[in-house]
């Protein structure tokens, strides 16, 4: 009798012994942003357009919306702010990468410096439709002596996806 | 008559068991969005799942309108071929954090693969959903089982978008 008292105990501690909470669930997420190259072009050039002299170190402004101050000397024909356009997927944010300057070249001797670091737009949002745009502009510096001529160079614009 | 009490002995235990058994915890494995079902347990045998980092492929860049995949393997690196330009070095394998019984093994089950969703409709897959795991994972001695997991997505010339989706992970006692 004692035999079996004992064995029935032992089963019953058996059976309530099983863990109630042996398994447990998570969700993870996966994300993946899926977007189309980025397409960089030039619409227009940064232009300052005619300015004569006497130069004693003016700086010629040209500014991110194309308006100029000629810094009291004499300037005529056409100028305004280098322009772009960017295209891709809809609504990424994109991030240029502009230099600060540009050294000009003349066409006959000397170079002419810009800077540009002033004048740089915001890294653009593309809109709906994938499209941006954006200006650079800066500020020409003509010290005295400048020899006349055309001075000219390029710089390089670079856009990334953030 | 003694007979008759050994039955009634042994029936009143059987009884006594049935009671005491608490029901399993619902799990809702067949649910669209399964939820993390904490053990309503005290004692030190509940087993529970952290997720510490989801898997991010981050941005990938389509270079052709043809095929493209891109996967994350477990020890983190990472490859892109096809229609996809380079991994973006943000992208992120998954991590995940088992708690329960020191030394205990335990079964982690993870689905094959899964549907992304994009805002705009888009759906692309994941899968080949793969871990770090041993073939018999074990629990240190701590109670503590940390393992990564990753995959790899296909994508067509025209997927542009942001995807997302829901990676159930189990995880219980062998």
């Amino acid at each position: 009798m004692k035999k079996l008292l004992i064995s029935a105990g032992a089963l019953a501690a058996l059976a309530l012994s099983t863990p109630a909470f042996a398994a447990n669930t998570a969700s993870a997420n996966a994300t993946v942003n899926i977007v189309s190259p980025l397409s960089l072009t030039k619409t227009a050039d940064l232009n300052f357009g005619t300015v004569v002299g006497p130069f004693a170190g003016q700086v010629v402004h040209v500014d991110g919306t194309g308006a100029r101050d000629c810094a009291g000397l004499t300037c005529s024909g056409t100028f305004g702010a280098a322009a772009f356009t960017v295209t891709g997927t809809p609504d990424q944010n994109v991030v240029l990468t502009i230099p600060d300057s540009v050294t000009l070249s003349g066409s006959v001797s000397g170079t002419l410096d810009v800077d540009m670091s002033t004048d740089k737009p915001v890294d653009p949002t593309l809109d709906g439709t994938g499209n941006a745009s954006f200006a650079i502009g800066g500020k020409l510096t003509i010290p005295a002596g400048t020899v006349d001529g055309v001075y000219s160079n390029t710089f390089d614009v670079t856009a990334n996806y953030l | 008559m003694g007979g008759s009490n050994l039955r009634a002995l042994v029936l009143a235990a059987v009884a006594a068991a049935a009671a005491g058994a608490s029901p399993a915890g619902g799990q809702c494995r067949l649910c669209t969005a399964p939820t993390t079902t904490m053990s309503r347990a005290t004692g030190d045998d509940a087993i529970q799942l952290e997720i510490e980092t989801s898997l991010n492929f981050d941005r990938l860049v389509l270079s052709g309108t043809g095929q493209g995949t891109a996967v994350i393997r477990p020890d983190g690196s990472n490859a892109a071929e096809g229609a996809l330009a380079s991994i973006s070095p943000r992208a992120m394998v998954g991590t995940a954090v088992v708690h329960g019984v020191p030394g205990r093994t335990v079964r982690v089950e993870l689905p094959h693969r899964v549907d992304l969703y994009s805002i705009g409709g888009g759906r692309i897959t994941l899968d080949d959903i793969v871990s770090d795991l041993p073939s018999l994972p074990q629990l240190d001695s701590a109670g503590n089982l940390t393992f990564r997991f990753g995959g790899r997505v296909r994508v067509t010339g025209d997927a542009d978008g942001d995807y997302r989706g829901d990676m159930p992970v189990t995880v219980e006692y062998q």
